[in-house]
């Protein structure tokens, strides 16, 4: 018997059992549709996860010491031909606390920290855009945007919408000293204009309600403009060093180790969180993949047990077991492929719908990234076909082992 | 080639708890080529357990069974698989077709198996049996839409599918009208003339005008031989 006998066979059968078949190829989609779907939901959260915690920009920043006597800029460059470093950066011109005059005219007061920031180390914008290389007077606020109340710590200003800000202007301001009396005085006071051009989540960042981003020049601009008259040496201060992705964190700790650099991590991320989430999400997976399992091999063993004597009358035919085990196999085979293709079209439904729902959601919706990988959505299709078709055929050699001529006839 | 079966010494004992049932005890007969057989007596006999036994649907406790010269008892699973594809139709008392398959679908299942018969073949062949036996308009039609001898029909139409040389029944008849009867016995006969061996087990006495020799069962002993 060739296999398109078993397959002509198969189709026959299947024409005869238009209502098991259908059944059989439902149950096995909506199966295999909550398999693959629970895998992209799993793949998605663990993305986000990667993304929003351990790609945070604290998280791969590492600090550096030289107690070398090269200048700064030596050891700036020499940090920066480091492979996957993005940028060096002086401690303090990371960030600074500068007080805040007006936005968009109207009169406010308070502090803020303003933090380097250019394409490449940036939050993650949820509205608006990066700060670009060289570009000047522009900054990024958090979504939940909070001045720091001079006058009184223990009182804080009214949240301000940060996504309101978006291209209306913050003044800040801040002063000249003088270092050489006993008490430093003010020499002179400055004045600039910060255009908003981002908008970023400072509970995904794991920022502050008031750091503001700028660029990295800027940064360095206020810095000096602050210290002119100050004695204040910053030779031995760390650098920073911001590593392109955190995944390269280890090899760029290394790397400055070789060199002699005495390293310490900004902050270290809690991922505890993640492990306690991929874990369940692993052990989620698992269940549904031996949902989907045993229930494609009840249904296939269900639709044997309807169809005894039908196999014992094949047996009497003249079938043997393998004769037999095929045409089943071929059977739940086609019904699984077909429950399969179900499972393919009614994942892509979700998922059309899903993203439609997103798009059109409010703000708050829109920013849960609904991501499929590639590769996890074909392992998970892969997955679905090769544990539809492993369970039909398991089912089948069951189904055939039990079938005997006699017992099915005699009824 | 001699085409025959031949029992020699055959028991088949049933084990009911400590019990033993001789379904069969001690049978030895010889099943000639192209006669028709019709095997009667009352009811548990051992009248069904024998046709299962030559229809080697089930194996002897002790005791020989030779198909066309073959031993039975040193064959495989699948070699007896294999005679029973080639050399055996079965025709059942409810008749056993399938009821989501069309009658031509029915026939033609047991020729999937048959690697002597071409996958083009098939339909072909099927239809030219159903024609043979006046079912032409009946082709395309599914059991429940058949008369009851129509089905019986349809079911010798399936037994001869493969072209074997013994048909075995039980009770044909059992499910049928008088008319019906004939028809089916007659077909049946017809058979023997075309050189083919007809085993039928049935407690209708209208078998005596067909059959070319009457076994009679009791007790798991063939008693008489006419
Ligand atoms: N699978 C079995 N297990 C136990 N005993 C069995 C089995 N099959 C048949 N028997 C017994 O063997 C004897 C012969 O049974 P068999 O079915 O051959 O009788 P029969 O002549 O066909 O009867 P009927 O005319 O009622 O069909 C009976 O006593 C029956 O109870
Ligand atoms: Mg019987």
């Amino acid at each position: 018997m060739k296999i398109l006998d078993y397959y002509l066979m198969s189709i026959n059968n299947i024409k005869g059992n238009k209502k098991a078949f259908f059944r059989n190829s439902v149950l096995i989609g909506i199966s295999l549709s909550i398999l693959i779907l629970s895998s992209i939901t799993t793949d998605s959260i663990n993305n986000v996860l990667e993304k929003n915690i351990k790609n945070n920009l604290s998280y791969r920043s590492i600090y550096v010491s030289n107690y070398e006597e090269i200048d700064q800029k030596t050891f700036i460059k020499n940090i920066e031909e480091i492979e996957h470093v993005a940028k060096a950066i002086p401690q303090e011109a990371y960030s600074t606390n500068i007080d805040i005059d007006s936005i968009d005219g109207e009169k406010l007061s308070g502090a803020l920290s303003l933090i380097g920031s250019n394409n490449d180390i940036s939050p993650q914008i949820i509205a608006g855009r990066k700060i670009e290389e060289n570009e000047k007077n522009v900054c990024i606020v958090p979504k939940k945007f909070q001045l720091q109340n001079l006058e009184d710590s223990t009182k804080d200003n009214e949240i301000i919408d940060g996504e309101e800000l978006l291209n209306k202007e913050i003044e800040i301001v801040y002063y000249n000293y003088d270092y050489s009396n006993e008490y430093p005085q003010k020499i002179n006071t400055i004045k600039e204009k910060f255009r908003v051009v981002g908008v970023y989540d400072q509970e995904i960042n794991m920022g502050e309600y008031y750091e503001c981003y700028i660029n990295f020049e800027d940064i360095l601009e206020i810095k000096n403009e602050i210290t002119k008259n100050s004695n204040y040496i910053s030779k031995f201060d760390p650098i920073l060093a911001i590593v392109d992705n955190s995944e390269n964190l280890e090899t760029v700790m290394n790397s400055l180790k070789e060199l002699g650099y005495n390293v310490l991590l900004r902050s270290i991320p809690n991922t505890k969180l993640i492990d306690i989430i991929e874990s369940v999400c692993t052990v989620l997976s698992i269940c549904t993949i031996i949902i989907a399992l045993s229930s494609i091999i009840i249904n296939v063993i269900k639709t044997a047990e309807e169809r005894k004597y039908e196999l014992g009358l094949l047996k009497a035919f003249g079938y043997n077991k393998r004769n037999l085990w095929y045409s089943v196999i071929m059977e739940s085979v086609i019904t699984a492929i077909i429950g399969f293709i179900l499972s393919c079209i009614f994942v892509f439904l979700v998922v059309v719908i899903l993203y439609l729902v997103l798009q059109n959601a409010n703000s708050e919706l829109r920013k849960i990234e609904f991501i499929i990988e590639y590769n996890a959505f074909l392992y998970s299709l892969f997955m679905s076909l090769i544990i539809s078709i492993f369970g039909s055929v398991f089912a089948s050699y069951n189904i055939v082992n039990k079938a005997t001529v006699i017992k099915n006839i005699k009824k | 080639m001699s085409y025959e079966m031949i029992l020699n010494k055959a028991n088949k004992i049933f084990k009911n708890g400590d019990k033993k049932i001789y379904a069969l005890n001690n049978v030895s007969i010889t099943i000639k080529n192209g006669l028709f057989y019709a095997i009667m007596g009352h009811s548990g006999a051992g009248k069904s357990t024998l046709i299962q036994i030559l229809g080697l649907l089930d194996s002897l406790s002790s005791g020989e069974l030779y198909i066309n010269g073959k031993n039975i008892q040193d064959l495989s699973e699948n070699e007896k698989s294999y005679i029973r594809m080639e050399q055996i139709g079965f025709i059942f008392q409810s008749f056993y077709l399938n009821p989501k398959l069309k009658a031509i679908e029915n026939v033609m299942l047991p020729m999937y198996i048959n690697s002597k018969i071409k996958n083009s073949d098939r339909n072909f062949k099927a239809m030219e049996l159903l024609k043979k036996f006046g079912l032409e308009k009946r082709i395309n039609h599914y059991p429940r839409e058949l008369s009851g001898g129509e089905q019986q029909r349809v079911a010798i139409v399936r037994a001869l599918a493969n072209d074997p040389n013994f048909i075995l029944a039980d009770e044909p008849t059992g499910n049928l009208d008088e008319e019906n009867e004939e028809i089916v016995f007659n077909e049946l006969k017809k058979l023997t003339k075309e050189g083919k061996t007809v085993i039928v087990v049935t407690h209708n006495d209208i078998v005596k005008k067909y059959a070319d020799k009457i076994l009679y069962m009791d007790n798991g002993v063939i008693k008489e031989e006419l």
